[in-house]
C-alpha cells in the first residue's frame, strides 16, 4: 500500500517534469503584433541608439492579466532589437510600486523609463524627479487623433506648472459591478444611478449572512480609497481649491460619514470589509458573497475565465452619484522619464513611447487588459464595443472625472490617498465607534501634516 | 586574536546595519521625504505620535500581539521538542513535519493562514458551516488580534522548536538515568535536569524571537492591514503606512520609537543572565 | 509503564499532526484547485484537482529559474554567515579582548531597526558597491540578518559547553584554531546545523527585501517570483501554492540531510567526550 502511494507520487513528479520540457511553442500571434510597425529610425534616434551606453531598462507595470504584461515586453524588446540596442524589461507589481521607487530614488538607481500610476507621477514630477516630454505627448496625441478631453485635463494639471511629465497610454477606470440575476428577481432591472439607491437595492436584495450588498473594502488598501470619491460626490472635499489646505473636517464630510456608518450598522457591508486586501472585492465577488462591488475591470477578465456565468450574470455599469456630484475618476497610466536617464536615453525612451502607442499593438494590448482609453484612436478599437466591461470603461472615458477631481490634484492629494486616509477615517467611525466629528478632527489633522511637507 | 576574529562579523554589521540604522535615526528627526533631504524639525515627528491612534494600538499590541504571541511560542516550541526528542516510530519524518510552517517562504504562510481565517469562505468558516454563521475572524476586533497572534504562533513556533529540540539532544542521557536511578519523578526530571540545561539556549531564542515578532511585518500586513481601524496594528505596519505616502520622517520616527523599548528589554535579559 | 509511555507517544504525535497539518493540507490542495472552486465552492476535499497550476508554474513562469536562484542566494548567505558567525561565537565565547561586550551587546541590538525601514538606507549602500539587482548584492543584505542570527545560536552553545575540554586539547599543544575545529566545532554539531539550516530557512523565503533588490526577470528569488502571480488585486491562489510546495520541497531535503549529519555529529562529540 504504502509502496502504491510513493508510485503515485513519482508519477506526478514525472509529469511536472514533462510539462516543464514541452514548454517553448511560441505564441506567433504575439510576436507579430510585438512586431508590428517598427520602422527605419529616424537620424536622430539611431544616432541615440550609438551613443547609448548600457542596457535599456524600462519597469513596467505588472496587471491582471498576464497575457498583457508578456505583450508589452515583446515589443519593448523587438523595438530595442530593431535599434540594435540591449533591452531590459522588468516587471513591478502595482501593489509595491511606490516602494520599489522610493527605493529607486534614493539609491539613484531609477530605470531607463517607466509605467507609473498618476498619483506616483505627480509626485516623482514636483519632486524634480521626471524629465518632461511635452513634444511626445503632443506629437503621439496628433498622431491618434488627439488626446480625450479627461486624460488631457489630468495631464496638464496646473500643480505640474505647464510641464508635461509622461504620455498616457490607458487608464484603470471605476466599473460598478452588479449582481443582475438576483437583482432583476427583486424588481430591479437597472444599475441603481445614485449611492441611496444603490443602498435601497442592497437592502431590498441581500440574504445575509450568505450575500450581502455593498462588497467596497473599507481597509487599508488603495480599492479603500473608493470612499474617497463617495465622500467627493457627497460634497467633501479633502483641501481647499489652491491645494495647500485641508478641509476634511466640514458638515459635508460628516453627511458622508453619517450615511456610510447607517449602512455598515444596517450590516449592508459584508462584515470583512474593514480588512480586505487588495483581492478583498474580487474574492467576495467571485465567491458570491457581494451583490456590488466597484473594480478596474480585472475581476470581470478573471471570471470570464474562471467563472463564465457568473460573469454572465453580472451587469457592469457607471459609478453611482451622490447628493452633490457624480465622481468617477480616472487613473491614467504613465509612460515616464527620470531624469536620471542620459540625453542618448531620453530621446530613446520617447521613441520607444511612440512604438509603443501604435494602434495595431495597442488594440491587441488592450485586448489583453482592462484600461479605458485615452486617445481618440482607441475609442474604435473592437474590445470596447465587444466586452461589457470595456464598454463601461468607455463610457466613463467620456463622462468620467479628471483624477482628484472635485479636488486639485497634486503631489499632496496623491500622498493623501497613498496613506489610505479616508478609508481609516471610516474605520475609526465603523470600526471603533468613534464621534464623527472627532474622526474628523483626526483626519484633519494628518492630512494637513502631508500638505504641510509639500508646501515646504 | 579575538578581535581579530570578529571583525568580519562586526563589519558586516556596521556598514549594513549600523549605517542604515543611524540614517533611520537621523530622518526621524527630519520632515525628509523619498527624493528629497528634508529639514531638521527636531521633536515633532515624534510628538504628533502621542495623538495617533495608531500609536497607541500599537503600543498595547506590543504586550497583546507580540507578548502573547512569544509566550505561546515559547510553550508550544517546549512542548513539541519535548515531543521530538522521545523516541517514535519515523522521527526525522516528524520533525520534518514540524519544520514545514517555517519552510514555506513566510508570505505564502501568511496568504495560506488568511485563507484559514476568511470570512466566510476561509477554511474553518467552510468546517464550521453546518454549526454557525460564518465567523469574522479578521474583521472582528477581538477575533482579529486572536487571528493574528495564532497566525503569528504557528508560523514561529518550528523555530523554537528545533532550537530547543537541538539543546535537548546535547544533554547527556546520562543525567537523566542517574536521576531515574533515585526515583525522581518524569516532572522533576523535566524541571531539575532539562530546564536548567535549556535555559540559556531559552534565553537566545527568546530574545531573537522577541525582536523578530515586534519587528515582524507580513504577518500583520498581510493577515488584517493593522485593521480592522487600529485593532492589530504594529510599529512595523505603521512605518510602512507612512511610506506609502513618502514621508520617510515619520515612517523613521514609528520605527525608532520602540527602540528604547527593545534595548531595555534586551539589557534586562542580560542583568538577569550573565552570559549576555 | 511500558504502556504509558507507548500512549505518550501516540498522544504526542497526534499532538503535532493537529498542530500542523490542517493548514499545510488545505494549502496543499488549494495549490490543486482552479480559482473557482477556491472561493465560490470552497471545500475540504481535494475537488476538482488536477496539475494545471504546477504546469502554468512550471512551464509558463519558468519557476525552476527562481528556484535556483533561491537556492544560489539561501546557500551563499548561510555559508558566509555560518563562517562569520563561528569565529565571532569563538572569539567572545574564548578570548578576553578590548571591545568584546561591546561587540556581543552590538550584533545582537544590530536586528532591532526592521526591515521595512531599513530596505531605503541599505538600497543607498547596495547602490553604491554596484550590487543592485544581482544576486551578490541580495546575499550581502541577506548578512544583516543571517550573520546576528548564526553569531547568536552557536554562542550560546559555546557558552554552555564546558572549556575544560579544550584546555585539555590546548595543553596537548593544539593551536586555538585547531582547537576549535577538531574539538568545539565537533560537538556543537547539532547547534551548528540548526544555525545553518534556520539562516537557509529564512533566505530561502525572504520576500520584503528581495522585492527590492532583485527586479529582474533572471534574478528574482522564488518568492518574488510566486509574489508576481498575484497580479493587481487577482489573487493567483492556486498557482502561488503549487509554487509553494514546489518551493519547500528544497528545505525539506536541507533540513532532512543536515537531521542526519546531526545526529551522526552529536553522536561523534559524545564518544569524543
Amino acid at each position: 500500500m504504502r509502496h502504491l502511494r510513493k508510485m503515485q507520487a513519482v508519477g506526478s513528479l514525472a509529469a511536472i517534469a514533462l510539462l516543464a520540457a514541452g514548454c517553448s511553442t511560441p505564441a506567433n500571434n504575439k510576436d507579430a503584433v510585438a512586431a508590428e510597425g517598427l520602422g527605419t529610425p529616424s537620424a536622430e534616434v539611431a544616432q541615440a541608439a550609438k551613443d547609448f551606453k548600457g542596457p535599456f531598462t524600462y519597469w513596467i507595470g505588472l496587471t491582471f492579466p498576464e497575457s498583457s504584461n508578456d505583450l508589452e515586453a515583446a515589443r519593448i524588446k523587438a523595438w530595442g532589437d530593431n535599434l540594435g540596442i540591449q533591452t531590459q524589461v522588468v516587471k513591478v507589481n502595482q501593489n509595491e510600486v511606490v516602494q520599489q521607487t522610493s527605493g529607486a530614488i534614493e539609491a539613484k538607481s531609477l530605470p531607463s523609463a517607466m509605467t507609473v500610476p498618476y498619483d506616483l507621477m505627480s509626485t516623482m514630477g514636483t519632486g524634480g524627479q521626471l524629465s518632461p516630454v511635452p513634444d511626445s505627448y503632443a506629437a503621439i496625441g496628433e498622431a491618434h487623433g488627439g488626446w480625450l478631453k479627461s486624460i488631457d485635463s489630468a495631464t496638464k494639471a496646473k500643480s505640474f506648472g505647464g510641464k508635461v511629465y509622461g504620455v498616457p497610454f490607458g487608464f484603470f477606470g471605476s466599473v460598478l459591478f452588479s449582481r443582475a440575476d438576483l437583482l432583476k428577481q427583486k424588481g430591479f432591472d437597472a444599475p441603481p444611478k445614485t449611492w441611496d439607491e444603490l443602498l435601497a437595492q442592497s437592502k431590498a436584495t441581500q440574504t445575509p449572512p450568505k450575500t450581502y450588498g455593498m462588497g467596497f473594502a473599507l481597509s487599508n488598501v488603495l480599492d479603500g480609497n473608493l470612499t474617497t470619491s463617495i465622500m467627493q460626490s457627497f460634497g467633501g472635499r479633502v483641501a481647499d481649491d489652491a491645494g495647500k489646505k485641508c478641509t476634511i473636517n466640514s458638515p459635508e464630510t460628516a453627511t458622508f460619514l453619517k450615511w456610510i456608518k447607517g449602512a455598515f450598522d444596517a450590516g449592508q457591508f459584508p462584515p470583512s470589509v474593514v480588512t480586505w486586501d487588495g483581492a478583498g472585492d474580487n474574492n467576495s465577488y467571485t465567491s458570491g458573497e457581494s451583490l456590488f462591488i466597484v473594480n478596474t475591470g480585472s475581476v470581470y477578465q478573471s471570471m470570464k475565465k474562471d467563472d463564465p456565468e457568473l460573469a454572465k450574470a453580472s451587469a457592469y455599469s457607471a459609478l453611482p452619484a451622490g447628493p452633490v456630484a457624480q465622481v468617477a475618476p480616472v487613473d491614467p497610466r504613465y509612460r515616464v522619464v527620470p531624469s536620471s536617464t542620459s540625453d542618448a536615453g531620453k530621446i530613446l525612451a520617447q521613441d520607444l513611447f511612440k512604438t509603443l502607442a501604435d494602434d495595431t499593438y495597442m488594440a491587441g494590448f488592450m485586448e489583453n487588459a482592462t484600461y479605458g482609453p485615452v486617445l481618440n484612436s482607441q475609442l474604435k478599437y473592437p474590445v470596447f464595443t465587444d466586452s461589457p466591461v470595456h464598454a463601461g470603461l468607455l463610457k466613463q472615458a467620456e463622462k468620467g472625472t479628471a483624477p482628484a477631481f472635485p479636488d486639485t490634484a497634486n503631489a499632496a492629494y496623491s500622498d493623501y490617498q497613498n496613506a489610505f486616509s479616508t478609508p481609516r477615517m471610516v474605520q475609526r467611525v465603523v470600526v471603533d465607534k468613534v464621534a464623527i466629528d472627532k474622526a474628523m478632527a483626526e483626519a484633519q489633522a494628518s492630512c494637513q501634516k502631508i500638505y504641510d511637507q509639500h508646501a515646504s | 586574536m579575538g578581535l581579530l576574529l570578529t571583525l568580519p562579523a562586526v563589519a558586516v554589521i556596521v556598514i549594513l546595519i549600523g549605517y542604515p540604522t543611524i540614517s533611520s535615526i537621523w530622518y526621524s528627526f527630519t520632515d525628509r521625504m523619498v527624493g528629497s533631504p528634508g529639514r531638521f524639525v527636531g521633536l515633532d515627528n515624534y510628538t504628533r505620535l502621542v495623538h495617533d491612534s495608531g500609536f497607541l494600538s500599537a503600543t498595547a499590541n506590543l504586550v497583546l500581539i507580540v507578548g502573547v504571541s512569544l509566550l505561546l511560542k515559547l510553550v508550544l516550541g517546549t512542548v513539541v521538542a519535548v515531543i521530538l526528542n522521545r523516541p517514535m516510530p519515523e522521527r526525522n519524518l516528524w520533525r520534518l513535519l514540524v519544520m514545514l510552517p517555517w519552510a514555506m517562504p513566510g508570505f505564502v504562510a501568511f496568504m495560506g493562514l488568511r485563507l484559514m481565517f476568511e470570512s466566510p469562505y476561509g477554511a474553518i468558516n467552510v468546517a464550521l458551516e453546518s454549526f454557525t454563521s460564518p465567523v469574522p475572524f479578521l474583521s472582528d476586533p477581538n477575533w482579529a488580534r486572536v487571528s493574528v497572534v495564532i497566525a503569528t504562533v504557528w508560523r514561529g513556533f518550528p523555530f523554537w522548536a528545533i532550537s530547543i529540540l537541538a539543546a535537548l539532544q546535547t544533554i547527556p542521557k546520562e543525567l537523566y538515568e542517574a536521576a531515574r536511578m533515585d526515583g525522581a519523578s518524569a516532572w522533576q526530571q523535566f524541571t531539575n535536569i532539562t530546564v536548567p540545561q535549556i535555559r540559556s539556549t531559552v534565553a537566545v531564542v527568546a530574545v531573537i524571537s522577541a525582536i523578530w515578532t515586534a519587528n515582524g511585518f507580513e504577518n500583520i500586513w498581510l493577515m488584517t492591514q493593522g485593521g480592522p481601524s487600529t485593532t492589530t496594528m504594529t510599529f512595523p505596519v505603521l512605518s510602512f503606512l507612512s511610506l506609502q505616502s513618502r514621508q520617510l520622517g515619520q515612517a523613521a520616527a514609528y520605527a525608532v520609537v520602540i527602540l528604547p523599548v527593545m534595548a531595555l528589554f534586551i539589557m534586562l535579559l542580560s542583568r538577569r543572565k550573565k552570559e549576555f | 509503564m511500558e504502556k504509558r509511555s507507548r500512549l505518550g507517544t501516540f498522544l504526542g504525535m497526534a499532538f503535532l499532526a493537529i498542530v500542523v497539518v490542517p493548514p499545510v493540507y488545505y494549502m496543499v490542495i488549494a495549490s490543486l484547485k482552479p480559482r473557482s472552486a477556491i472561493y465560490r465552492t470552497p471545500s475540504w476535499l481535494p475537488e476538482r484537482s488536477s496539475l494545471d497550476n504546477y504546469a502554468k508554474v512550471l512551464r509558463d513562469d519558468n519557476f525552476l529559474v527562481n528556484i535556483g536562484n533561491s537556492l544560489i542566494v539561501a546557500l551563499a548567505t548561510t555559508l558566509l554567515a555560518m563562517v562569520l558567525g563561528v569565529l565571532a561565537a569563538y572569539a567572545i565565547a574564548r578570548f578576553k579582548f578590548p571591545g568584546r561586550n561591546a561587540a556581543s551587546q552590538l550584533i545582537l541590538m544590530s536586528y532591532l531597526t526592521p526591515l521595512v525601514l531599513l530596505f531605503i538606507p541599505l538600497s543607498v549602500v547596495v547602490g553604491n558597491l554596484g550590487l543592485a539587482d544581482t544576486l551578490s548584492g541580495l546575499v550581502l543584505v541577506y548578512l544583516t540578518f543571517a550573520v546576528p542570527l548564526c553569531t547568536w545560536l552557536i554562542l550560546g552553545h559555546f557558552r554552555e559547553f564546558p572549556p575544560d575540554l579544550e584546555e585539555a586539547a590546548s595543553l596537548d599543544g593544539a593551536s586555538k584554531m585547531r582547537t576549535l575545529v577538531s574539538v568545539l566545532l565537533p560537538v556543537s554539531a547539532p547547534a551548528l546545523a540548526t544555525a545553518a539550516s534556520l539562516a537557509f530557512m529564512m533566505a530561502w523565503g525572504e520576500l520584503f527585501l528581495a522585492l527590492t533588490f532583485v527586479k529582474g526577470q533572471g534574478v528574482m528569488t522564488a518568492p518574488v517570483a510566486l509574489q508576481h502571480m498575484s497580479t493587481g488585486d487577482v489573487q493567483q491562489y492556486g498557482p502561488i501554492m503549487a509554487g509553494a510546495v514546489l518551493s519547500a520541497i528544497p528545505v525539506l531535503v536541507v533540513y532532512y540531510i543536515s537531521q542526519k549529519w546531526v545526529i551522526q555529529g552529536a553522536a561523534e562529540g559524545a564518544f569524543k567526550g
